[in-house]
């Protein structure tokens, strides 16, 4: 008894720098519950970075729990956009999934619209715009004070303020996908996406595992969903997570 | 020279022509005519002799249709494309029916060169006097004033229009294939550009549009001949059972008599009619265990991309499904019962392939890597429907593809590594590993700052910039002014030099107070202060007639100064200021 208790406490004493190494050592064994089980107490500590979210889909991953497994690397993406490790994972898990549904065309058009879109994370983005900014505002006020300062003010300010102005449209856009909260990812291996939110609704159709979808609306038990080909319906909350 | 290059080539180009084997059509429309109409038999003819009509080796036999001209209307159509030339030659045959009702058009067989081809017998329906719409008259001619007046025909066109599906009940899942059409009469025509149209809700249902181009038709209603626009078609599916309305169409079109540019055009409200359809349940009676609400008609093949392979190889299966019908239940196939002998990798998005605007393809490719050697054998997968047409669920036939597997190289544990393709087929083989070394900052993530930060930093950097144009832009204004208007000012300008001379000292004092006194007057004859002398100011004061006391003024505050600074100290320094300022104080009233 008092093993055990001791055993509990020194559990729940690890430090998260010691649960991640474990996590790792488990992982390198091929023992993926273990490593699953010791990056989830990272998380549940009230940590959590975009490593331990990367590893431990990796781990639900090769422990066939496909739809955890998305869902940790959506979440390792946002610590962590553009890193190609999570990029490369995530397409393999993706393609995995047993529906081929196409996933979010907001952001496949975006990733051709803004080619920093997945290769600058957010807080770069932000004060790249900021001190383009501040430059051009600089430059212009010269410009203004001092007519006759030279060309290479006006070319400063031209590049400063187009800069700025391009950081400052991606910094918008990264933004308004880092806070949202209504994406949510299928965990349930299969469930019905129902007409309304109670059990006897007619089945409109079924999604499997580690479908990304677009929560519209809410109601006790019950989410209200729409996938990215504009399919939607009610599913019960248990069958999903937010990202 | 240039000629005979001319001629050689003509020759090259004919003899192009004339090596391509010729491709001859036929047809015949339209297929539904009154007996004052005419049927027109066309002969195409792609990349055949030139200038040479088809002969008729046993005659032209037109059964129950005469023949209106021996002689046919020609056409001739030569194109290059991408250096390829092509020709088609085109000979039209007029005929008019002789009786009503439904005639054979016999087959024709037609000599071309050196090979003969024959036409199919085509059925077609004569029905009574056909009444067309009479075409517009052109503008009048001048001349025509001078002869006799006919009265003109009143010209009566029509539009209508009509929402239809072939049948009004189907099975749930059954694609329902639903055209809106415009009918009009000949020499009616509809603008695109103020042309609208309403399609309803096809609530309840999955709709699918036909996306092929509009398509024009001749129809014969109530012995009036119509051309028809197929404006719109869908494909609908039913989801559910019951009696469902569809609301009509609306159509507001911009129609205009002519194509004339100046036609007068007009705005037209159409309303198609209403549908009604009644969708059927699919029977319970032999409905497959594996029936996944497919409905139509399906077959299933698989090709495989190689015959041979070694262990630990992997191979393509490609499966293809086939037909019409419902597409979008045609799922991902589940490989499971391969797995005994093959590593199964999944076939990701499915390809699909259109027809006519509708799906009639989907394809999967799997990658499998056979476990062991030797004769290998494939089953397909099968695929339960309901079929509409025989009102039956079916099921694809049972197919098998073979693959023999050469010995390759197996490790301990049962673990292929042989000659497999990596990075290519086999997903978990490109899995990223884990990111190790530190575990870095676990804190919760702060929240990102906003970027309204940024548009706020933009607009105060815009206002910063406005103010300070404003601002600049008003002091220069302010120089300007005083630029200009000097004798206003000039008295201003003297306290503010005398107000900084208070600071100042030694010969900056003294020489600042007389450039200063200077200046004033200067400034009041908008002149230099450097040619302005004692003397000077006597001149003026004398020509223009002021009062030569504060002229005396000035002279003794000047006289004062030098001997101020001839003797030098400080204390003079104050009432020569406060004598200097009335002396010019007494001037500029003076010269006011």
């Amino acid at each position: 008894m008092t093993l055990a208790l001791w055993l509990c406490f020194m559990w729940n004493s690890a430090t998260p720098t010691e649960r991640w190494q474990q996590g790792n050592e488990a992982y390198q064994q091929e023992q993926w519950t273990q490593a699953v089980n010791h990056y989830e107490a990272i998380l549940s500590a009230g940590g959590g970075n975009g490593k331990v979210h990367f590893n431990l889909g990796n781990a639900y991953f090769k422990n066939e729990n496909l739809g955890k497994a998305i869902l940790h690397y959506y979440r390792a993406q946002r610590y962590l956009p553009g890193d190609p490790d999570i990029n490369n994972n995530l397409e393999i898990a993706n393609q995995t999934r047993v529906d081929p549904i196409i996933e979010n065309e907001d952001e496949a058009f975006l990733e051709h619209i803004n080619f920093i879109w997945q290769r600058l994370p957010y807080p770069v983005v932000f004060w790249s715009g900021l001190v383009a900014l501040l430059l051009a505002g600089a430059a212009s006020m010269l410009i203004i004070a001092r007519p006759h300062s030279g060309k290479w003010v006006g070319y400063v300010l031209v590049v400063t303020a187009l800069s700025g102005l391009f950081l400052m449209g991606t910094a918008f856009l990264q933004h308004r996908q880092l806070v949202r909260e209504d994406f949510a990812v299928i965990l349930a291996e299969e469930v019905a996406v129902l007409a309304g939110p109670q059990t006897r609704e007619q089945v409109n159709f079924e999604l499997h595992e580690g479908i990304r979808c677009l929560i519209l609306d809410e109601t006790p038990g019950w989410y209200r969903i729409r996938l990215a080909n504009g399919h939607n319906g009610w599913v019960p909350q248990s069958a999903l997570e937010r990202i | 020279m240039t000629s005979a290059k001319h001629i050689l080539w003509l020759g090259l180009w004919t003899a192009t022509l004339w090596a391509q084997d010729p491709k001859v059509t036929m047809n015949v429309s339209p297929r539904e005519v009154g007996i004052n109409e005419t049927v027109k038999f066309e002969i195409s003819i792609t990349n055949g002799p030139s200038g040479r009509a088809p002969t008729f080796p046993n005659g032209f036999d037109g059964g129950t249709f005469k023949l209106i001209q021996s002689q046919p209307s020609t056409s001739f159509q030569t194109s290059i494309v991408n250096g390829a030339v092509s020709s088609v030659q085109s000979y039209t045959y007029y005929l008019r029916p002789q009786a009503k009702g439904r005639h054979t058009f016999p087959s024709q067989t037609v000599q071309v060169g050196d090979k003969t081809y024959a036409s199919t017998a085509v059925k077609i329906n004569v029905g009574d006097q056909v009444t067309n719409v009479p075409q517009a008259r052109r503008r009048a001619s001048p001349w025509e004033s001078f002869g006799e007046q006919v009265p003109r025909e009143r010209v009566q066109h029509e539009i209508f229009t009509e929402m239809v599906t072939p049948r009004t009940e189907y099975y749930v899942g059954e694609a329902i294939p639903l055209s809106i059409k415009v009918f009009r009469t000949q020499g009616l025509n509809i603008n695109g550009n103020g042309s609208s149209m309403d399609l309803p809700d096809f609530t309840d249902f999955w709709v699918e549009d036909i996306d092929r181009e509009t398509w024009q038709d001749t129809v014969i209603r109530d012995n009036k001949r119509y051309q028809v626009d197929t404006l719109a078609e869908r494909m609908l599916y039913a989801n559910k059972t019951g009696t469902y309305d569809i609301k009509p169409t609306r159509f507001n079109l911009n129609v205009q008599v002519g194509r004339s540019f100046f036609a007068n055009q007009q705005s037209v409200e159409r309303f198609t009619n209403p549908l009604k359809l009644v969708i059927k349940p699919l029977p319970d009676q032999g409905k497959p265990a594996d029936f996944d609400n497919l409905v139509g008609a399906f077959t299933l093949k698989g090709e495989l991309d190689k015959n041979e392979l070694k262990q630990g190889e992997s191979l393509s299966l490609k499966l293809i499904v086939e037909g019409n019908g419902n597409f979008t239940a045609v799922r991902d196939f589940a490989l499971d019962y391969l797995k005994r002998n093959f590593e199964i990798y999944p076939g990701g998005t499915p390809t699909t392939d259109k027809k006519e605007g509708l799906i009639v393809r989907k394809s999967w490719v799997y990658a499998l890597v056979p476990k062991n050697a030797g004769e290998q054998k494939i089953a397909l997968p099968r695929l339960s429907f309901f079929d509409p047409e025989k009102k039956t669920y079916r099921t694809t036939d049972e197919k098998e593809l073979t693959i023999q597997v050469l010995p390759g190289e197996v490790l301990g544990g049962g673990q292929l590594t042989s000659n497999r393709e990596r990075g290519k087929i086999v997903a978990e083989q490109n899995l990223s590993y884990i990111k190790l070394g530190d575990l870095g900052s676990v804190e919760a993530q702060p929240e990102p700052s906003s970027p309204l930060i940024l548009a706020q930093v933009t607009g105060a950097v815009l206002i910063a910039d406005l103010l300070l144009f404003l601002g600049l832009s008003l002091r220069r204004r302010g120089v300007a002014f005083q630029q200009a208007n000097r004798g206003r000012f000039a008295y201003k300008q003297f306290q503010k030099k005398l107000a900084t001379l208070k600071n100042t000292t030694g010969e900056a004092f003294y020489a600042g107070l007389q450039d200063a006194m200077l200046t004033f007057f200067g400034d009041k004859w908008d002149r230099p202060a450097q040619g302005i002398s004692l003397e000077v100011i006597r001149n003026a004061f004398e020509r223009a007639g002021h009062d030569l006391a504060a002229y005396e003024a000035v002279a003794e505050c000047v006289e004062a100064l030098e001997m101020a600074r001839f003797a030098g100290g400080e204390s003079a320094r104050e009432p020569l200021l406060e004598r200097a300022n009335k002396a010019i104080k007494h001037c500029e009233e003076v010269m006011a």
